[in-house]
Formats: C-alpha cells, structure tokens, sequence
C-alpha cells in the first residue's frame, strides 16, 4: 500500500450509504478505501455486493448517505469522475453485433480521457480478438473487452462486480494477471466483490465482508491469516472451557477442536488451563470467510 | 446526448438501410402494378398514398428494432461509462423515434414530390393519410417508452411516478381518442388537422412524459 500524501482523500468514502429494496436493504454502510489498496467485498449472493458497486458506479441513486471517490460525489454526469473510475460490471451494454474493435471505438467516443494505445496495449495483452463480433465472444473475451473498456482511460479506481466468475482456470489467470500488475504500482484502489476466495489470497489486501447488506467485518488479509486458527487439543473432564476468540467449539470426550479468531490469546488461555496436545494449524481464506460470514449471520438475524 | 444518439443510429444503420431499402422496392413494385392496370387501376392518389407509407413506415418499424435491442443489450450501462446526466440518457431515448420520424417524413415527402412533379398534380389526401398513420406509429412509441418507464418506476419503489405515468398514459389515449372522433364527425376540412393535432397532443404529451420518468430514475442497470 503506498503513502497517501496529508489531506489527500481518500479513493473511496461511503458514508451511512443506503439503498432500499421491497425485501432488502444495503446500508446503511461507511467504508473508506485508501488510494493503492485492494479491497475484496466478499459475501454469499443477496450480500448487497453489486448494490454497492453499481451505486459507486453511479448505475444507481443511493436513498440516503454518502459516496465519494477522491474527494468528488459520485456523479455520472461528472467528467472528472468519470476519469477517476473503471467499472466492469456482469453485463457492458456492448454492442453485440458490432465487433469488439468498433465497441472500442464506439467507447473511445463516449469516455473522457480514453487512450487508443492504452486500449490497443492491453487488447494485445489480454489476447483479445478485436476483429469478433461482441454477441459470438466467449464469456472470457466479453471479460476481457470489460476490462479493457474499464481501463483504456487510465482510471485510479477500478470497481470490478465478479470479475473472474464463470471464468475458466486460464482465462481467469489472465485476468488475475492483468488486475495484478495494474495494482502493482501502488496508485491503483481496486474496490472488487468476489465469491472466488482463492483470488483473495493473490490480490486483495483488505476484505470486507457483507451479510444481509451490512458490513459484518473489514480486515487486512494478512491479519485474518495471523489471527485466525484451529487448534485441537486435550482436556482432562467432561468440561466446556471459556476460550477467549472461539467461533466454533466441538468435543468428543477430552478431545476438542476450536476454531479462534485470536489464536494468541486462545493458547494462552489453553496453557493456564493446562491443555495436552495442543496441535496449531491454519485456515485457507474459505474457510475463514465462511466463519466471519455465519457469525455476521447471527449477528444480522439477532439485529432484527 | 447526441453522441449517444448518433452512436445508436450508426449502430442501427443497416436495419435503417433495408428497411428504407425494402420500402423502395415494395414502392417500386406497387407502381409498377399501378402502371399496369391503368386507368382501370384505383385512383391515383392512392398509388402515392401507399408509395409515401411505405417510406414512411420503413424507419418508424426499424425503431421498434432499435428500441428492444438497445433494451436487450442494456444499453444505458455502456452510455453511463462516459459522462452523461440521467436527463441525457432520457433526452436520446426520447428523441431516437422523433429522429426516425424525421427520417421517414424527409422519404414520404420526396417520394410524393416527386410523384406530383411527375403527375403535375400535389395529392393533399395522400399526404394527410401517410403524415397520419406516421404521427400514429410514433405517437405509439413515445406511448411504449411511458409504459416502460411508468414499469420501470414501479420496480424502483418510485410509486408515485409510476401512478402518474399509468395516469397520463391513459389520459392520453382517452385524449386520442376524444380527438380522433371529434375529427371523423367533423367532416369536411376540419377532420385531418384534427386527427393530426390529436397525434401531436399525444406524442407530445408521451415525449414530455417519458423524459421527466426516465430522468429520475434511480436504477440504470436494466
């Protein structure tokens, strides 16, 4: 993550953002993105992930709260946001029976500050064929064609809803490629919703995850990995101890498994307690989405 | 909002072009048949009539075309990637069919000024009825883009536009048809200006309508 200069705002400010629908409700959210950092907004389907991306994207009017992408309201109407942000949505508006080379030009005309050589290189880098029509690509290509078109203009924020879902193995490294050496330089903020956890672990610096429109928790990727642990162990009795940090407890006579989001002060508390064979492994991000995510459901359902 | 307007058309220009293409040949056909028959055929004013609607029907009919498939393809997402107020988005959606009338008065009108060139004779009938039955078909699009925003306010919680929209949607066509009798028991010089100021009333009335429902919307995603 680069040093934002004093003053500076930030690439992403939410404040108590709310969108309501007959049977749900986002928000109201505040969430702060830090220019060159990647966020995953990860949740199950109905999280409000979209609603969330399709409201920075200024694709829908928030009923209440705040958006703000370096400094400037999220304004559709704005050329100056509009040369701030990239979006790449589940569906472009491309027109498909134009090839993708003339939907480039198409966009060329429409968005401020678009580059044809920046199009043009990362058309090439994605191995996009620009001489196919829109409505006979793959899913891949039309991906492909989403980022370019999100990019060409050089933005300093990328909004990405799914980028790599229905993507096969290949394809989907590509992108994860592209995205990668984007955020590299560190000028970039990613602001992206995912239920491919494994691209979590190779671009996300930050996660947040969403429940039933609600932010239930935001923390660093690295921090998740120090912090979170299963741990078995052995404890003579019939006994249920009170271990700081545990999510999920489960026993067998004197044989226990915890899974914690504090390991530190959960072993401590096993060694006070005098716990024999204490065994320490590590959770894959899954596995620790999963957790966050059904406590956040608990959380969200007590709420109401 | 005129480059996204134009964008559209140049998107659309080969429907544009067969469908004028057509209505030349069909136009082509009809007086070749007129010719044929002669003066046994129907009256001339009514080979011009058919000639003029063809042409003017050919752009108005490749507008519904435009219309789904910029629906389908969900267009406003992709117009939304440059700077573009809602009111825009609005004003193109509007002015999309007006443009495609435009295009067909500009075809009717030469084909009947050539026609009365060739004859010598200006066939005021036939130009009342092909200006009538266009002013009908857009008339009826601008209606389609108030049902479509009036569903679209409805989806967005926005009740009391829907309300309205529905509300002046079947105000207009009570007004439609309120003039359009008025016209036909009018008889005599008064019935085309009334049958046309009941189409423009009405067109007007569904332009002004769709643009103030579609430039509040508050979803753009479909």
């Amino acid at each position: 993550m680069s040093e934002r200069p004093r003053h500076a705002p930030p690439a992403i400010r939410l404040d108590g953002l709310t969108k309501r629908f007959p049977r749900f409700q986002l928000g109201p959210l505040d969430l702060t993105l830090e220019p060159g950092t990647v966020l995953a907004l990860v949740g199950p389907n109905g999280a409000g992930k979209t609603t969330t991306l399709n409201c920075m994207a200024g694709l829908m009017v928030p009923d209440g709260g705040g958006a703000e992408v370096y400094g400037l309201h999220v304004d559709p109407a704005r050329t100056e946001y509009r040369r701030e942000v990239g979006y790449v949505g589940e569906e472009s508006g491309f027109f498909l029976r134009w090839t993708t080379g003339r939907n480039l030009r198409a966009l060329a005309e429409l968005v401020p500050g678009w580059s044809d050589e920046r199009a043009r290189r990362l058309a090439e880098r994605l191995d996009l064929p620009l001489d196919k029509l829109v409505g006979k690509l793959s899913r891949g290509n039309r991906t492909k064609l989403a980022l370019v078109a999100a990019l060409a203009h050089g933005p300093r924020l990328l909004l990405l809803d799914e980028p790599t879902a229905g993507l096969d193995p290949v394809v989907r490294a590509e992108v994860l490629d592209v995205l990668w050496e984007i955020t590299e330089d560190g000028e970039h903020a990613v602001l992206y919703s995912t239920h491919v956890l494994s691209d979590v672990s190779r671009l996300a610096d930050e996660l947040a995850f969403l429940r039933d429109g609600r932010l239930v928790l935001r923390s660093g990727r690295d921090e998740l990995d120090e912090r979170w642990r299963r741990i078995s162990f052995r404890l003579p009795g019939d006994v249920d101890p009170e271990l700081p940090g545990v999510v999920e407890h489960r026993r067998v006579r004197a044989e226990h498994q915890v899974i914690t989001r504090d390991a530190e002060a959960t072993r401590q508390r096993l060694g006070s307690l005098g716990a024999e064979a204490v065994e320490t492994s590590r959770m894959t991000v899954d596995e620790i989405a999963v957790q966050i995510l059904k406590e956040g459901h608990h959380v969200a359902r007590a709420a109401n | 909002m005129w480059r996204a307007l134009r964008i559209e058309l140049s998107y659309s220009r080969w429907w544009l072009l067969g469908g004028l293409g057509l209505a030349v040949g069909v136009a082509g056909i009809v007086s070749l048949i007129f010719f044929a028959v002669g003066a046994q055929g129907p009256p001339h004013h009514a080979a011009a009539g058919i000639r003029g609607m063809f042409l003017m029907m050919a752009p108005l009919i490749v507008g519904f075309v435009i219309l789904t498939y910029r629906n389908e393809e969900r267009r406003a997402r992709l117009l939304m990637a440059g700077p573009i107020t809602p009111r825009q988005l609005a004003g193109a959606a509007v002015l999309l069919p007006i443009v495609l009338f435009g295009i067909g008065v500009v075809a009717a009108a030469l084909t009947l000024g050539v026609d009365s060139l060739v004859t010598g004779r200006l066939e005021v009938e036939s130009m009342h009825i092909v200006g009538y039955v266009g002013g009908l078909i857009l008339m009826m699009q601008l209606m389609g883009l108030v049902a479509q925003e009036s569903i679209a306010a409805h989806r967005q919680q926005r009740l009391r536009a829907a309300v309205t929209g529905w509300g002046g949607f079947v105000v207009a066509v009570l007004l439609l048809a309120a003039l359009t009798a008025a016209g036909a028991v009018a008889q005599g010089p008064m019935t085309w200006p009334m049958l046309h100021l009941g189409n423009l009333v009405v067109a007007v009335l569904a332009g002004v309508g769709a643009l103030a429902l579609y430039s509040h919307r508050t979803d753009f995603t479909s």
